[in-house]
């Protein structure tokens, strides 16, 4: 798993999430931009939401609770909480 | 005469689709889940864009999505070809009403024209009835000579061979951003459901596009939409096992997401589902119709779906184990139906924690063999097309008031999409993905 610290204040973070949304909403890594809306723009559906969210969760090794979700729009939200979350987990 | 440039307007008029009620209109606004409903089905079908692909390309064609634009009566054209479902046929009049007023030569066509052709030649000058591949091209040249026919009927003309299907003009709709792209890779379901049209339409047999036509429409649509689900708009997709296992195969390396009609017996095979989900495909809309073995048992006249309905859940939880999400079909309102109905169906929806639901009211169609028992039953209430929504009550029910129907359907949505269910669901669904990420 890692140091979650580390993968979390450093690019690869954001890289190798981008790589798990990619690989399940099927849309190329380069076009998963930061500003576009999840639902609405990229067309990601609730089933896709909740595999990425366990899959991001084994990825960082932490417990991810799916209302801190209802209010991510778009890709950059996703990462603003990921940090919140994992940043709290890092005490 | 036959060599003059033609301009054509093609449109898929607005219809109204599900209720018309202030009270479920609320429910609909205000719910993620039915916003989720509406978007699956926000697309239009292939019937244009394949329409367009069998134009010379000599003549002009545009396509007009009412859903998406609004219509534009006074485009300058010669020919305005309308397609329409039974939902949409009251708009799809008014709309050939007013071109032909502007002296526009007027075809109507799909499904609804195809059952209801007496009805559809008064508002048009051309009528197609069935499958539109062999006529509209001969359609074109009749008109561009000077002869086009009141009607042109399937019948008249050899079987459509989907092999030879062009790749359809789905660049003449790129321009709406739709989140879900239809592409049609088979026609026609063996198994003739009571309320169903499309065995009326294309026959019980069943017949497909090749492997090779579908990579390039799934490619086509990927190129123009790199954001948009590819939908199958199948009857029932995987009836020819061997053709879908070759499909699924190839869907895999083209990198999309999908969804499609199917019946449940997909639901028998594990590799198979593996497949599936390994190549994409994200929700598969099973019709199960009912959990009642008596509203089941006249739905085929083979009782296909009676014989099976004990599988059910069995299935649901082979499919959705392999992470595809099952959005179930069920129609209230079928005879048998009593009291407790919504609360059975409810429970078991709940209980095989079935990803979502499209419930609707038991509706006659025309052209289905359901509308011709009830006509001879007396007992449809209401033809007036644009009641025809599946969730308004257009039948008189041996037990239920269409009021009550409607109340029941609406008070079942409420049952499906709600917190505590979705939270259920996404418990359900964790353990789902945890499974298949660690064995996977």
């Amino acid at each position: 798993m890692g140091d979650l610290q580390t993968r979390v204040k450093i690019e690869p973070f954001k890289h190798e999430i981008k790589q798990i949304v990619s690989r399940i909403s099927r849309i190329d890594e380069d076009d998963l931009q930061d500003h576009l809306l999840i639902r609405e723009e990229l067309g990601i559906d609730s089933l896709m939401a909740m595999e990425i969210i366990y899959s991001v969760e084994k990825y960082l090794g932490i417990k991810l609770d799916e209302t801190l979700f209802a209010d991510v729009q778009t890709i950059n939200d996703f990462f603003i909480l990921l940090r919140r979350i994992s940043g709290r987990a890092n005490g | 005469m036959a060599d003059r440039k033609l301009r054509i307007l093609l449109i898929s008029p607005k219809g109204v689709f599900l209720c018309r009620s202030p009270e479920f209109n609320e429910f609909m606004n205000n719910s993620r889940d039915m916003q989720t409903i509406l978007h699956f089905w926000s697309g239009i079908g292939v019937a244009l864009p394949t329409l367009a692909a069998l134009t010379p390309a000599e003549h002009e064609v545009v396509i007009i999505d009412e859903n998406m634009e609004p219509i534009p009566f006074d485009h300058a054209c010669d020919i305005v070809g309308i397609t329409a479902m039974t939902q949409q046929a009251v708009r799809a009049y008014e709309i050939a009403d007013e071109f032909r007023k502007r002296g526009r030569h007027v075809v109507l066509g799909g499904i609804h024209a195809t059952v209801m052709p007496h009805e559809a030649v008064t508002h048009a000058d051309t009528v197609v009835v069935g499958e539109a591949e062999n006529i509209w091209p001969q359609f074109l040249t009749d008109f561009a000579e000077g002869n086009p026919k009141p009607v042109y009927n399937q019948t008249d003309f050899p079987s459509v061979d989907m092999s030879r299907i062009p790749l359809p003009r789905y660049d003449l709709i790129a321009k709406y951003r739709y989140p879900v792209v239809y592409v049609q890779a088979t026609r026609g379901c063996p198994h003739d459901c009571e309320f169903c049209v499309a065995t009326n339409i294309y026959g019980k047999k069943y017949k497909h596009k090749t492997v090779d036509q579908m990579v390039k429409e799934v490619q086509e649509v990927k190129r123009l939409w790199k954001y948009a689900q590819i939908g199958f708009a199948d009857d029932n997709m995987f009836v020819d096992h061997r053709y879908s296992r070759a499909l699924v195969a190839e869907m895999k390396k083209l990198k999309v997401a999908w969804l499609a009609l199917c019946d449940v017996t997909v639901g028998q095979d594990e590799e198979f589902l593996r497949a599936l989900y390994e190549s994409g495909c994200r929700i598969l809309i099973i019709g199960f119709e009912s959990i009642s073995k008596a509203n089941l048992h006249s739905l085929n006249s083979d009782q296909w779906k009676e014989n099976r309905v004990h599988l059910y859940s069995e299935y649901i939880n082979r499919i959705q184990s392999n992470g595809v999400g099952v959005y179930g079909s069920f129609i209230l309102g079928m005879d048998e139906d009593q009291p407790s109905t919504v609360d059975e169906t409810l429970k078991f929806i709940a209980d095989n924690n079935i990803l979502g639901a499209n419930l609707s009211i038991l509706t006659p169609f025309p052209g289905s063999r359901l509308r011709k028992r009830l006509e001879g039953e007396n007992r449809i209430l209401h033809s007036d097309w644009e009641r025809y929504t599946l969730w308004n009550a257009v039948i008189r029910h041996p037990r239920f008031t269409s009021e009550e129907l409607e109340k029941g359907l609406l008070r079942a949505y409420k049952g499906v999409y709600n917190a505590e269910s979705n939270e259920r669901r996404a418990h359900y669904f964790r353990r789902v993905f945890e499974n298949l990420l660690n064995t996977g």
